[in-house]
């Protein structure tokens, strides 16, 4: 099996075979437009990516190298959160810290399994909330004055309607 | 730094929200300015949205948006987008609140579905919300037994259809491509009242309309402006029995349906006769698809019946009753080969509830002979086989004994001409008890390709 090296931005090095590599789509254009198809000695730089986050995402990848391609993206489609792998559901088990930091790999990465799984951890972790609860259990500041909060409780008056 | 959810750009939040059901992404814009902004962005693409009743206030029937519209494409074959999001209301009626929400929060709706919301109760706030949105289709569905007459006897039915109807203003009406009724009382009671311009009307899907009689009366005795009918390519009727005996009464029928029907290119009908197989073939010169249901002709009588279609029909759906009829006999062995009827341009046949698995090596010749370039058939719904296998006492049909015994029944060279074949891998039982798919339409199915068989998920 062909082995690359990869470089996180922190510059650890990390060998991976090429197949897992080209999971990512980034990875893949890069290896196809510089040609590169097994390890010329040179690591191949991942700025974004610092050395845990990518060492996750390579397991991640190597766990699900033999996953069916995933379907095309329809954002008219209402989707699911309930069928996240239990793999999956324990492998991202991470502060939250951490699992944005895998979104924002997966992202620049373009492993659309590995964005899909993540945002959906991320949906489950805001369904069933009420926006106060949500805001302290991703500590956001609200932004809004009590005036403009206000109006917006009137407009949503309708979800309330018993 | 570590990270926080607001490191994430917009487009991840989307992606984020998109997994979240529409009615719990509506109160996300009070956590904050960014997520009112995600959320808006969301409401703006947002084109296909089903309203449904709340689940507490109606009957034991009924089921969520997507069970509703499964159901409606597996008994009647009406195709729905397949993609959409849903919203189920607090109350049992639209409110004026909640529609002028809807409107300013959506304003690109263009496909919409009104499910078991009884229009007694939200007439006019569904016209306000239709005069406000840019319509392409719509579908009024209602589950039956109707919701609409219960209880309320002060209802004034006529007002209320005047009332809707009214809704299909000149400004309205020429935008419409496709209208489905489920159910639906009165639509056309009136019909001649009023002018109606649906001439861009693509597909017009009416499942058991009450008054289907009176609205082909109106078509005989030229009361309603055909105009209406001149674009239309897809058209289900689909009435509770009346219909046959109407086309029986009515022999000049063909003589309106003729120019009427002369673009239509799918049709769904049911219980199909002799008659009204015959006036379809003269009135419906460009039909490349039918649907037939509730059909209780045996296998062969029907191909003699469809005959006549043989240089038109491509694709052609037979849906049985779904419990066998006493002395229904689907296929009988076959007395003269040279009697079968010849369909040559039917490529795609789909049965429902059909009893082929349960004499696989005597129907299995008869489908050579009738439909000699057939591609793809698809068998779905089908009738359990109550005999012992081995370990259980059910056979189910889609075992693998069952699968061998249809593939053995088939003749090499046409199995191999032919590209697939589908098995629904569900029984009847599993089928009307499911609920659990990731999409309206997709089920799945055992599919034979290239001498193997596999499970695939399957867009009807």
């Amino acid at each position: 099996m062909p082995i690359i090296k990869l470089l996180s931005s922190d510059e650890e090095p990390f060998e991976v075979d090429v197949d897992i590599a080209r999971m990512s789509i980034t990875l893949r254009t890069m290896l196809d437009d510089l040609g590169i198809e097994e390890d010329d000695g040179e690591p191949i730089p991942v700025q974004n990516v610092n050395s845990s986050i990518l060492r996750k995402v390579i397991q991640w990848c190597t766990y699900h190298k033999n996953d069916p391609p995933t379907p095309d993206d329809d954002e008219q489609r209402e989707k699911r959160t309930d069928d996240i792998p239990s793999w999956d559901a324990d492998f991202l088990k991470v502060d939250q810290g951490t699992l944005f930091e895998i979104i924002l790999a997966a992202n620049y990465l373009d492993i659309k399994g590995l964005l899909d799984v993540t945002c959906k951890t991320v949906a489950n972790m805001i369904r069933g909330k009420t926006p106060e609860e949500i805001r302290k259990t991703f500590n956001i500041k609200n932004d809004f004055t009590p005036q403009e909060e206000e109006q917006i409780r009137r407009e949503n008056e309708w979800c309330e309607e018993k | 730094m570590r990270r926080h959810i607001h490191h994430l750009p917009n487009h991840i939040l989307v992606s984020i929200f998109l997994h979240i059901p529409l009615e719990e992404i509506l109160p996300l814009e009070l956590v904050c300015r960014q997520w009112q902004m995600v959320q808006n962005l969301i409401l703006n693409r947002v084109q296909t949205l089903a309203i449904l009743a709340p689940k507490a206030s109606l009957d034991r029937q009924q089921t969520g948006v997507q069970q509703l519209i499964k159901r409606t494409y597996q008994r009647y074959g009406i195709r729905f987008a397949s993609k959409h999001y849903h919203i189920t209301l607090r109350k049992a009626f639209l409110t004026a609140t909640t529609c002028d929400f809807f409107l300013r929060k959506m304003p690109n709706i263009i496909c919409l579905y009104v499910c078991q919301i009884p229009l007694s109760s939200s007439i006019s706030q569904l016209i306000f919300a239709l005069n406000g949105w840019n319509i392409e289709s719509l579908t009024i569905l209602y589950d039956y037994p109707i919701q609409f007459h219960s209880k309320r006897k002060t209802i004034n039915k006529q007002n209320h259809l005047h009332r809707l109807l009214s809704v299909l203003s000149p400004d309205w009406q020429p935008q419409l491509r496709q209208l489905t009724l489920v159910t639906f009382d009165a639509f056309f009671q009136r019909f001649e009242d009023y002018q109606f311009d649906l001439s861009q009307l693509h597909e017009l899907n009416l499942i058991r309309p009450w008054d289907l009689n009176r609205l082909l009366t109106q078509l005989v005795s030229n009361q309603i402006n055909t105009k209406m009918w001149t674009n239309l390519r897809k058209l289900t009727l689909y009435s509770d029995g009346n219909f046959s005996t109407f086309m029986h009464l009515n022999p000049n029928l063909h003589r309106i349906l003729q120019p009427t029907f002369s673009q239509l290119t799918h049709l769904t009908i049911n219980f199909a006769n002799r008659t009204i197989l015959s006036i379809i073939n003269s009135s419906c010169h460009c039909l490349r698809s039918l649907h037939l249901s509730c059909v209780t002709m045996s296998f062969i009588d029907l191909a003699v019946e469809l005959e006549p279609f043989q240089f038109r029909l491509s694709h052609l759906r037979i849906t049985f009753p779904c419990q066998p009829l006493p002395g229904h006999i689907e296929f009988a062995p076959i007395d003269d080969p040279f009697k079968i009827p010849l369909l040559v341009m039917v490529t795609s046949l789909h049965l429902s509830y059909s009893s082929l698995l349960h004499q696989p090596t005597l129907a299995a010749p008869i489908l050579e002979h009738i439909f000699p370039k057939l591609q793809t058939l698809k068998l779905d719904r089908n009738k359990t086989i109550e005999s012992t296998c081995g370990r259980c006492n059910k056979m189910r049909t889609t075992s693998p004994a069952c699968r061998t015994a249809l593939i053995n029944g088939l003749n090499q060279a046409y199995l191999t001409r032919m590209v697939r074949i589908y098995l629904q891998i569900e029984t009847l039982d599993d089928y009307q008890r499911s609920d659990c798919y990731t999409s309206l339409q997709d089920y799945e199915f055992y599919c034979y390709k290239r001498k193997r068989w596999s499970i695939e998920s399957v867009h009807l």
